[in-house]
């Protein structure tokens, strides 16, 4: 009966003894390849290093730290760094020197690194005789239009001592990393209106009494219009009076009120001989400024 | 208009030179008592100085310079000659020169036999100017600022001539100089001048009068001269920092003589060490000789040394000058209006200032900040910076990695000073594990636990500095906020790229797959072909070149050999 199990023991433990040798060199060939794996890649600290010291690395490290190789004007960093003044501009152009006159300078500023780095924008009106450094805002008042829109405002006036002629308005703008941008505009100090144009029409008349003549002329007042006192003709010539104001009400002939354009309109009287006529044209404003023109017409029968 | 102005001056000048015409005793011989052409910078130029004009020699060579030169010198020829040269700047952009000269020539040879002896001395007084000196000009437009106008009169108080078969004479006269010189660019000069001008015996000048009766004329000559500095710092065509490469050429039209060409070089290390040669052309009776000049010099901040080994025309021989210069930096006759003249106020523009030469910094931006005298604007890098009420002034300049340079500018009134600085900004880079190692060698206890780790830290500051060299460099990409692991093994492409990188040699253009497994739009794919191209590394047979698979001890070893790095 113990006959046949003596083999199978014998194969059972020869199963065993293999199992035990196969696992033992396979841990032992494990433990083996472990180190060896490691040791088979190469670090990036190695290559590191290994870099660092080849011949072309050690050269340039050594320029690098050179203080006296390598410093040229490609180094300059030409980053934008300052803000930028899209345009700058006075409204009205031409003003008087009155001292009540408003004037609105404007700014259109930008800055590399946002508006919100925008640290001020300034104005030197001193050619203005107003103070050297005088701030303009973007905070939607003092006749700023929008808040925080990059357009900067400021009101002021000419004061009365200013001589006639151009003046030079630097604005700057600062950021708050200290850099600077400048630009300027300029405003025409002036008293005098202009008489831009002054016509009759029609400029060839009949004599006839009943024919209708009007004198249109567009005037240029430095500041604003509505200080225009008078615009006057002389129509003494065709037996009407000396001064004759010139509307601007868009009534009697004026076709659009408080516009440039002054008008009158009258009958030429029958009695007046053919020719050619000019017909003075004056305008003055409030400020005392005068202009003098005229204007032709002709008159047939 | 202005071409019959232009044509007009050129009548007057030629006037000027037929004036003094009259040749006598000294033309016979080829000498000119009055021509001054002394000074061992010049000479070594050349004499091409008319068109460079930036030293006291410009006293002798061209007035129009003087309004940027001063200090004194003291050129020796041969131990005989001396001739004492200086120049006073007056604080108003302009200067005063004066220069007492002795001249001995001796063993002339005489045409008419035997040999002459000439000794002669010299007074010259000078003064030049910017032209905005003029106040109609004066802050109206840089190019005055850059234009200097000038006159030296020239007086000849005792000629001795000595001739074998004649007797003995002595004479005395006096001549002027008039010179402009214009700064067309920092680098960039163009000069001229009108010599011995004036008309025989106007004012009671323009001719020689001899001791034993008769006059003779003083040749005149009128000079057009350009000079460019083709090489230098800042502003020069070709930047090279510590070198300076100056060319000149000049015209010389010699009354009686006809005209010489001369031509001059000057080669400058770090603004110390000058080196010089020229070609100069000179006349002589009966024509003219062309010889080469060299000669060296040495400068500190204020004073300087020049020799050259110049030629002699009228004895046919080599002469030595010795030249010795002083220039005091705040050397001026008024000093106390220095606050009001631009140049003297540029110089020290700063009250403050916060930068400093030589910066090595992690920073990727450097704050400068300072405070400059009342009416003085900055300009950083070209840009201008805001000034506060009290002249303060404080801005933000970002870094490029690696070299910075920082170029400060102060302008006040239309002149302007400029500074510059080299920053050098290092990439900073965290390394895996140096925080721990730190912890650790915080928690140690034991000596010799913490002398180990301190040796661990050591070699990690050392591998970190390499790291940082080669991220600074561009070799390595590493951002801010990531840690670098120097023990993660690297992969062939990240070798390819750091190698390629680190060469420096342009990349190769691909325009097909390299392998199956690395595509031609594959950013690694030009570093990789530059690799294999040079045969740092290689593909496998299988036809993958596998970017992602770490390098082998044995692959880094054989390719760091092939490299010629030892380990």
């Amino acid at each position: 009966m113990n006959a046949p199990r003596q083999p199978l023991n014998k194969y059972c433990l020869g199963l065993l003894l293999a199992a035990l040798v196969l696992a033992g060199l396979g841990s032992g060939a494990a433990a083996a390849a472990k180190p060896a794996a490691a040791e088979e890649t190469l670090t990036k600290g190695e290559a590191v290093m290994l870099i660092s010291a080849t011949d072309f690395m050690k050269q340039k490290i050594g320029e690098l730290f050179s203080w006296t190789v390598g410093y040229d004007v490609t180094k300059v960093n030409r980053v934008r760094l300052t803000p930028t003044i899209n345009y700058v501009r006075a409204l009205p152009k031409k003003v008087p020197p009155d001292g009540r006159t408003v004037v609105e300078v404007v700014a259109s500023v930008d800055d590399p690194s946002g508006l919100l780095n925008i640290a001020g924008v300034r104005a030197d009106l001193s050619s203005i005789g107003r103070l050297a450094n005088t701030m303009l805002v973007d905070n939607g008042l003092f006749g700023d239009e929008r808040s925080g829109d990059g357009v900067y405002t400021l009101q002021t006036s000419v004061s009365q001592k200013i001589d006639l002629g151009f003046k030079d308005i630097p604005v700057a703008v600062a950021n708050k990393k200290g850099w600077l941008a400048l630009a300027k505009t300029t405003l025409d100090i002036r008293k005098n209106p202009l008489i831009l144009e002054a016509r009759c029409q029609p400029n060839r008349v009949l004599a006839d009494g009943r024919s209708s003549v009007t004198i249109s002329v567009r005037v240029d007042n430095p500041g604003r219009l509505a200080d225009v006192a008078a615009v006057l003709a002389d129509l003494r010539q065709f037996g009407l009076p000396d001064r004759v104001g010139l509307l601007n009400d868009g009534l009697r002939g004026d076709k659009a009120a408080n516009d440039d354009l002054w008008t009158i309109q009258f009958a030429l009287p029958a009695g007046v001989s053919p020719g050619t006529y000019l017909v003075p044209i004056q305008v003055t404003n409030l400020v005392g400024g005068l202009a003098a023109g005229e204007t032709t017409l002709a008159v047939y029968k | 208009m202005q071409a019959q102005r232009l044509r007009l001056l050129i009548v007057l000048l030629a006037g000027c030179c037929f004036a003094g015409s009259a040749f006598g005793q000294l033309a016979e011989l080829g000498l000119n008592p009055l021509r001054l052409e002394i000074g061992a910078r010049p000479l070594g130029f050349g004499g091409a100085f008319t068109g460079l004009a930036d030293d006291v020699n410009t006293a002798l060579y061209n007035p129009g310079g003087l309004a940027w030169a001063k200090g004194i010198s003291l050129t020796l020829k041969g131990f005989e000659d001396i001739v004492a040269l200086q120049a006073y700047p007056t604080g108003f952009g302009s200067s005063l020169g004066l220069a007492v000269i002795n001249q001995r020539l001796t063993d002339i040879p005489d045409p008419l036999g035997g040999v002459a002896n000439s000794n002669s001395n010299i007074v010259l007084l000078a003064y030049g100017s910017k032209l905005n000196f003029i106040p109609a000009l004066y802050n109206r437009d840089e190019a005055f600022q850059r234009m200097g106008v000038g006159f030296s009169l020239k007086g000849l108080l005792g000629e001795t001539l000595r001739r074998t078969t004649q007797r003995d004479r002595s004479a005395s006269g006096w001549d002027m100089d008039l010179g402009w010189l214009w700064k067309y660019k920092d680098w960039w000069s163009v000069g001229a001048t009108a010599q011995n001008i004036l008309p025989a015996k106007m004012l009671g000048g323009g001719e020689i009068r001899w001791d034993v009766g008769g006059v003779e004329g003083i040749p005149s000559t009128l000079k057009f001269g350009t000079a460019a500095r083709v090489i230098g710092d800042l502003g020069a065509p070709l930047v090279l920092e510590g070198r300076e490469l100056t060319l000149g050429g000049e015209l010389d039209l010699v009354n009686g003589s006809g005209a010489l060409l001369r031509l001059g070089g000057e080669w400058g290390v770090n603004k110390t060490y000058y080196f010089r040669t020229g070609i100069m052309g000179q006349s002589k009776p009966g024509g003219s000789a062309y010889n080469l000049n060299f000669g060296c010099g040495y400068r500190t901040e204020a004073w300087g040394i020049d020799l050259v080994a110049a030629h002699e025309p009228l004895r046919d021989e080599g002469i030595f000058y010795f030249s010795a210069l002083y220039f005091p930096k705040d050397w001026i006759v008024l000093k106390q209006l220095d606050l009001d003249r631009p140049g003297l106020l540029l110089e020290e523009a700063f009250e403050k200032f916060s930068l400093a030469d030589n910066i090595v910094t992690y920073e990727d931006k450097i704050e400068i900040f300072g405070q400059v005298k009342p009416g003085v604007e900055v300009y950083i890098n070209g840009l201008r910076a805001a000034t506060a009420a009290d002249n303060t002034f404080r801005v933000m300049v970002p870094l490029k990695l690696e070299k910075n340079l920082i170029i400060v500018e102060a302008r006040y009134e239309g002149d302007k000073k400029t500074w510059t600085y080299k920053v050098l900004r290092q990439a900073k880079v965290n390394l895996a594990g140096e925080k721990e190692l730190k912890q650790q060698l915080d928690r140690a206890k034991s000596e010799a636990e913490k002398e180990a780790l301190k040796k661990k830290q050591q070699e990690m500051a050392q591998k970190k500095k390499k790291v940082e060299e080669l991220v600074t460099l561009g070799v390595i990409e590493v951002t801010a906020e990531a840690e670098f692991r120097l023990d993660a093994s690297i992969t062939r492409g990240e070798l390819a790229t750091w190698l390629a990188k680190s060469t420096g040699l342009p990349l190769p253009k691909v325009d097909r797959d390299l392998f199956s497994d690395v595509k031609r739009d594959d950013p690694r794919a030009p570093y990789i072909k530059l690799v294999l191209d040079w045969d740092l590394l290689r593909g496998f047979p299988d036809g993958t070149f596998r970017p992602n698979a770490p390098v082998s001890k044995e692959e880094g070893d054989k390719l760091f050999r092939v490299l010629k790095v030892q380990k």
